[in-house]
Formats: C-alpha cells, sequence, structure tokens
C-alpha cells in the first residue's frame, strides 16, 4: 500500500508541476502568446534554414517547432528556458528531417539564390566564390560545430543561450566555437593548396 | 600565466560576439581566426535577409497554431474559476466559525443550499489543491471514495476543508485524479438530502437517482446524494465512464488510506 501511495504521489507532483506551469505560460509570463512566437518564430526560422537550406523546409519545421511548444508547454519549465528549448526541438525537428530525406539543396545554393549579387560581375564572381568555398566547407564540421555557427553567427545566440541549448558548460561553448572556426580555416587552407597546386 | 590565458580567451569570444553580431570587424592585427569570423559574417548574410522578412511578415500566430493555443489555454482558466469557488468555500466556513456551534446547522444548511444553488460546470470543476490541507485522523464524517480506481489513473491527491472552529468537523472533501488523461474532480459535502435542479438532467447511478450538468466546453458534472453526503465528479470524461465511477462509490472505514 505503501508503495503504491509513493507511486501514485511522484506522479501527482509531477502533474501539478505541470499544471502550475501551464497557469503561469497562460497567466504572468506570456499572456501573449503572440509576443513569444513574435519574438521567436524569426531566429529559429533562421537558423532552421541555415541547418536545412531549404525556406520551405524550414518554415514548415518552423511551424512544427511552436506546435510542439504549445503542446508541451511544461518542458519549458520557465520563461528564460523557453528560447533555449525551442532551439533544441528545432535541432531535433532539423535532425528528424535528415533523417527522412537528405536535402538536395544545399546552404552554398539557397544563399546564392536568395541573395544576388548586385555588385559587378567579376567581383560579384570572385566574392560569390569565396563565399561559395567558406559555405561548402561549413559540411565538413561536425554537427554539433554546424549547430553552434548557427546558434552564433545566424540566430544571434549569447554563449549563454547557445550553452542552454546545448546542454553543456558556457566554458565549452567557447571551445566549441574557437574548434569549428579553425577546423574551417584549416579546410579552407587545404582547399586553398590543392587549388594553389593545381594551377 | 593561467590568468593571463583566461584573460585573452575572454577577449577573444568577446571581440567573437561582436563580430557575430555585426557590431564590429576585427583590425588587420587580429588573429586569422576572428578574420574568418567576419567572413562567416558576410557569407550568411542573405539569411538575416530572411530573418528581417520573417519579424515583418510574422507578427501573430497563424490560425492553426492560434486553435491550439486557444485550446492550451481554456484549462488554466478553468482553474481560475474554481479557486473562486474554494476561496467561497473558505469564506463560507469562516463565518460558521465565527458564529458558532449554535447556528451552526441554521448557517451549514443556508450555506449548503447556496451552494447547490450555485453549482454549474462555470463555478465548479477544478480546485487549486494547494489551498486546501490534507485530510488527518479524528475528522468527520468520512468521506466516499470508488471502491476501485481504473486502471489508468495516472495521480490522485485529496484535500479538505475544516470548520473553523473545529478542525475535526469536515465541511467539505475535494479529491483530484487524474484518470485517462483527463482530470476528474470529486467534491462531497454533508448534507440532510439531495438537490433537485430544474436544469440538470435526471440519470440513473445504479440504484441511485443523480442529475447531470454539462456545458459547451465538454465538462461533465454527475451529482448524487449518498450516505449524508452530496457528491460531485466534474470531468471531460465521458458521463458512461462517470457514471461507472460513481456506481461503486462507498464510504470509507477510516482515513488511513489517505494519509
Amino acid at each position: 500500500m505503501d508503495m503504491k501511495r509513493i507511486a501514485i504521489s511522484a506522479a501527482w507532483s509531477s502533474f501539478v508541476r505541470q499544471k502550475e506551469w501551464s497557469e503561469s505560460i497562460a497567466g504572468d509570463h506570456y499572456t501573449d502568446f503572440d509576443a513569444f512566437y513574435r519574438q521567436y518564430y524569426p531566429r529559429i526560422l533562421v537558423f532552421l534554414c541555415f541547418l536545412v537550406g531549404k525556406p520551405e523546409v524550414a518554415e514548415d519545421l518552423a511551424s512544427l517547432v511552436f506546435e510542439k511548444a504549445l503542446v508541451h508547454l511544461a518542458d519549458m519549465q520557465a520563461p528564460d528556458t523557453a528560447g533555449p528549448w525551442l532551439f533544441r526541438v528545432a535541432r531535433n525537428c532539423a535532425t528528424d528531417y535528415f533523417r527522412r530525406c537528405k536535402p538536395i539543396v544545399s546552404l552554398e545554393q539557397l544563399i546564392t539564390e536568395e541573395h544576388p549579387q548586385a555588385e559587378s560581375l567579376e567581383a560579384a564572381a570572385i566574392a560569390s566564390e569565396e563565399q561559395g568555398y567558406l559555405l561548402a566547407h561549413l559540411e565538413q564540421l561536425t554537427e554539433r560545430e554546424r549547430v553552434a555557427i548557427g546558434l552564433k553567427f545566424v540566430a544571434g545566440l549569447h554563449n549563454r543561450e547557445i550553452a542552454r541549448v546545448l546542454q553543456i558548460p558556457e566554458g565549452t561553448v567557447g571551445s566549441l566555437l574557437y574548434r569549428a572556426l579553425r577546423r574551417l580555416r584549416a579546410a579552407l587552407d587545404v582547399e586553398g593548396g590543392r587549388d594553389g597546386a593545381a594551377s | 600565466m593561467e590568468q593571463h590565458r583566461e584573460r585573452d580567451t575572454e577577449a577573444w569570444l568577446e571581440e567573437l560576439d561582436t563580430i557575430a553580431s555585426g557590431e564590429s570587424v576585427p583590425s588587420a592585427g587580429d588573429d586569422e581566426l576572428l578574420q574568418l569570423a567576419t567572413r562567416l559574417v558576410t557569407a550568411l548574410a542573405p539569411l538575416q535577409e530572411i530573418r528581417r522578412a520573417a519579424e515583418i511578415h510574422h507578427q501573430r500566430l497563424p490560425a492553426h497554431l492560434r486553435v491550439k493555443y486557444a485550446r492550451a489555454r481554456r484549462r488554466p482558466v478553468h482553474h481560475l474559476r474554481l479557486a473562486v469557488l474554494v476561496a467561497t468555500l473558505l469564506v463560507v466556513a469562516l463565518v460558521v466559525g465565527v458564529i458558532g456551534a449554535g447556528g451552526l446547522e441554521a448557517v451549514w444548511g443556508g450555506a449548503t443550499r447556496a451552494w447547490h444553488a450555485s453549482t454549474s460546470l462555470d463555478q465548479i470543476n477544478v480546485v487549486s489543491m494547494a489551498t486546501l490541507a490534507r485530510p488527518h485522523a479524528g475528522l468527520k464524517p468520512l468521506p466516499l471514495l470508488p471502491a476501485a480506481l481504473p486502471s489508468d489513473t495516472q495521480g490522485a491527491a485529496y484535500g479538505v476543508i475544516t470548520d473553523q472552529s473545529d478542525p475535526n468537523v469536515l465541511v467539505t472533501f475535494v479529491a483530484d485524479y487524474r484518470i485517462a488523461g483527463q482530470d476528474v474532480l470529486l467534491y462531497e459535502q454533508p448534507s440532510y438530502g439531495p438537490f433537485s435542479s430544474s436544469i440538470a438532467k435526471p440519470v440513473r447511478i445504479g440504484t441511485m437517482e443523480g442529475q447531470l450538468f454539462r456545458d459547451d466546453a465538454g465538462n461533465n458534472a454527475l451529482q448524487w446524494y449518498q450516505h449524508g453526503m452530496v457528491c460531485q465528479i466534474t470531468s471531460k470524461l465521458p458521463v458512461q465512464r462517470l457514471l461507472a465511477l460513481a456506481s461503486i462509490f462507498q464510504p470509507i472505514k477510516s482515513w488511513d488510506l489517505l494519509l
């Protein structure tokens, strides 16, 4: 009997916590979910664009992220963790998407399509080639390094927020970004050397 | 030496932050990784245009999310209404306590009638269990509980409101169950007889008579009189499940089960 009572009590206390958070979401903190959506949707969308490389897919996934937010309000626990929670869900959605179908459009293609160059043809070609190299080499980073780069350079998160998304210590975020940039630099150097050798 | 390195690292990370946010560009003397970070910002700049467009065009939740949000919000509003009910019951209990034992019966009868008269789904659905006291040994009368809880019961909590002048006199017993993913709330109050509402639908609960209140939000409240207690179960569960649950209510013999 005691065992049963404890089990019920544990389930109950978790249920009560969920209720309290649902109340706080609807009450004090996010009376207007529009404001929450307005604050995070653009950043979630652009982060997903970075990860999946297709704006229409990113839009679908961003919508899915907010659907999950509504269903799992309790998982966000508190407003200051809601943002990192959303980015974590966005990352998982992108991973699921990659599992289902490998995208045929690369980030490099996406950015070229989205940003036609307005300068002289020669300058545009040089800039485009250089950026193309850079973006192509992002593919060589590990998934976690890419996510860290995306969170920092695309979503504009601070290291503390990135740490919450990736669930790692804040100090490790700095190391991760440093390592990612170094690997990118090394990859570009190798590419440059190969080009030099070829010419 | 270690401090030097830490300071350098912090400075490097701060500079990376300002570069990533587009607030600054590295000087010629900065290390090549910061130069690379600047190139990365430039290469990824088109994505910021997508972000800016989203900021303009996504000011409000889209319709499908708005519907889901409305659903998600409905339950907490519920809680607020019931918190008001509990507050009312507490005030009633306080008044009973202030008037004293002499007038208790008359006041209690009136309070019970008032409670019955106000019984509607707008007012009785959910209660904030945190505001209620836990049951304790010696509290009377004893409430009724189902002989067995359904196998899909996920949680249960119990609370009581006692007489202000005598903490061993039960005024209201409240149980909050979680069954099949739905809240099932039980209210019981001692009463001299059943209450009949003109807006309720009469129903049979085994051999007993009961009445059913329903609202547009899908809430059902089943009320009946048994062993000197008016009992009410409120839930979104189907009526048949509530009837089945109500039919197996029986007086408990002691509080031991709930303590």
